[in-house]
């Protein structure tokens, strides 16, 4: 079973987390949750901007992804306008996918940017993003109908767990993160990850639902042909045919639908894969393999990471103050290193200059040997510094100014062990027997009674090996 | 993770095994039977030195369990424990050493 996990309108919905009133509103919807007030997220009405994102109070007097701050300050002048706040909607990001990663590794979290993914957002804001915060695995595209209401999106692959054990623990996933972040997930069940995204559109926050195999032809042909990635004009045409829903989109003769959408031989092949991935779906054949949207999860793959970023009030632009300030760095990060007992491979400096129309200054370094010796470090800092600063310099020449640092962010990643460790299987530590009786309490969720045993000793000198010890199971009390 | 033990059965008297073997003399001048292929799960494993033999022969009062184990090390790089059943004749993998 394939879950889908949304957290509908997320960016809105992180920001009212703040507010805990809100979130019992949010979390127990009754007679007083309608009052409410709307938020757009992405600036003041006034500036010259899309908006980021908006709540749903906000969507119902007619707001729309990709929408100008002013025009949703007119169709809805009660709402409440804040800039947005990137981190920290990237933060919740992670703190979702952490929780994720407790019940299972084959989590696939959706950039978050696909919030935006009807739209074009706004190029200024993608050069905000840091680069290491972007999930590399490029999801299948989606139709409209997927990016309404603004959600974070997360696949997991449940494997072959049957449906009647995949709801309670998708049951489970929801209160869990509920639990942990404030938020209120969506949950969309069902054998491809097409059908259970769409679940998860179609389901109210806090609920799971499950679309079993057989039910799958009768829930999709009723579905709007919003759900498919169709182009501006494809779907006006469709429209004019009359065509609303997955059902009616079928039905018709592709080679008729060729000729009335007059699609060239690119746009007719990828058609033609579209219409084949439907019809498979409502109408199964099993002549047409299973086709992109139904692809495998990905495992997650997390890169650890240790930064340091100093922000300065004034812009700085001295070298020698810049260089003082990297040996700091640098010893602070070589004794986190060897807290952690690790070493790293890869360093990364980042200079953001005063002039905010310019990218950040962005250099990498890769040692070949990984170190966590304050003194290679501070050499290997001192080396992206001065290549950094003459990329500064040069920026500043063309504008005839001095040049200004205003934030200097240093990232080590690649990480290798300082020397083998044995991995602390009687570690006592109370924080670790917390998370592991946590995460063992998951997987007994996951797979059952009658899976988790402990070897016990019997009669330790028997002469058959099998009666030397006994399997006790495990109870997840 | 490999179980050694099948479903349903806590005891795990082994897995199933098929087992080729030859005959060779023993200390004891006697000719015994001994593995010499063993195949688990499709592969071959080529036993290259057999390191330990013994034979338990309890419960005949009960319902006897009559066994020659062998401790062997393969082509393939395994050390395991085998046995055959000497009332059925048939092999069991016991025990994998990782």
């Amino acid at each position: 079973m394939i879950a889908c996990l949304t957290v509908p309108y997320f960016a809105t919905a992180v920001e009212r987390r703040k507010d805990l009133s809100s979130v019992e509103k949010l979390s127990h919807p009754g007679p007083g949750s309608g009052s409410l007030p709307g938020l757009v997220i992405g600036g003041q009405p006034w500036e010259p901007q899309p908006l980021y994102a908006f709540s749903q109070e906000v969507a119902k007097n007619g707001v729309r992804p990709g929408m100008s701050l002013r025009l949703a300050h007119v169709l809805s002048p009660q709402a409440e306008f804040i800039s947005t706040n990137l981190p920290h909607y990237f933060s919740a990001h992670g703190e979702i996918t952490d929780i994720l990663t407790d019940f299972t590794n084959l989590v696939e979290p959706q950039k978050l940017w696909s919030l935006a993914e009807v739209e074009p957002l706004r190029k200024a804001k993608r050069r905000d993003l840091p680069a290491a915060n972007l999930p590399t695995n490029q999801p299948a595209p989606l139709g409209k109908a997927f990016g309404r209401r603004l959600p974070a999106r997360y696949t997991l692959d449940l494997q072959s767990l049957p449906p009647v054990e995949a709801l309670p623990l998708a049951q489970e996933i929801g209160r869990s993160v509920r639990q942990h972040t404030y938020l209120s997930p969506a949950i969309g069940l069902a054998t491809n990850r097409f059908v259970a995204q769409m679940a998860a559109v179609l389901t109210h926050p806090n609920h799971a639902r499950t679309i079993s195999l057989e039910d799958e032809p009768l829930f999709l042909s009723a579905q709007t042909i919003q759900f498919l990635p169709l182009q501006k004009e494809m779907d006006r045409r469709l429209s004019l045919l009359g065509i609303r829903t997955l059902g009616q989109f079928i039905a018709l003769p592709l080679a008729s639908l060729h000729s009335q959408l007059g699609l060239d031989r690119q746009s007719g092949r990828e058609f033609s894969q579209l219409y084949y991935l439907v019809k498979e779906r409502i109408q199964p054949t099993g002549r047409i393999g299973n086709f992109y949207s139904i692809h495998q999860v990905q495992p997650l793959a997390t890169e650890k990471q240790e930064q340091i970023a100093y922000y300065f009030d004034d812009p700085v632009n001295n070298l020698l103050n810049i260089e003082r300030i990297l040996v700091r760095a640098a010893s602070e990060l070589a004794a986190r290193l060897h807290q952690a007992k690790q070493e790293t491979r890869s360093l990364q400096l980042i200079l953001e200059i005063d002039r905010r129309q310019n990218d950040p200054i962005y250099n990498q370094l890769s040692r070949r040997q990984p170190t966590a010796d304050p003194l290679h470090l501070i050499d290997s800092l001192r080396e992206l510094l001065h290549l950094s600063w003459q990329q500064v310099n040069w920026l500043y020449k063309q504008s005839g100014s001095e040049p200004g640092i205003i934030t200097l962010k240093v990232i080590l990643t690649d990480f290798c062990s300082v020397a083998p460790i044995q991995l602390s299987l009687f570690e006592q530590s109370k924080t670790n027997a917390h998370r592991l009786q946590e995460i063992l309490s998951n997987l007994f969720k996951k797979h059952g009674s009658g899976s988790f045993f402990r070897p016990a000793p019997a009669d330790i000198d028997h002469p058959l090996l099998e009666r030397r010890y006994r399997l006790l199971e495990l109870n997840p009390a | 993770m490999t179980r050694l033990w099948s479903n349903g059965d806590r005891w795990g008297i082994g897995l199933p095994i098929k087992m080729n073997t030859q005959y060779a003399t023993g200390d004891d001048s006697a000719i015994y039977e001994r593995p010499s292929l063993l195949t688990w799960q499709n592969q071959d494993h080529l036993v290259i030195e057999i390191t330990k033999t013994w034979r338990v022969d309890i419960d005949w009062w009960r319902e006897r369990v009559w066994r020659a184990y062998f401790k062997l090390q393969t082509d393939t790089g395994l050390l395991v424990i085998v046995y055959q059943d000497l009332l059925s004749g048939k092999w069991y993998l016991q025990r994998l050493y990782d």
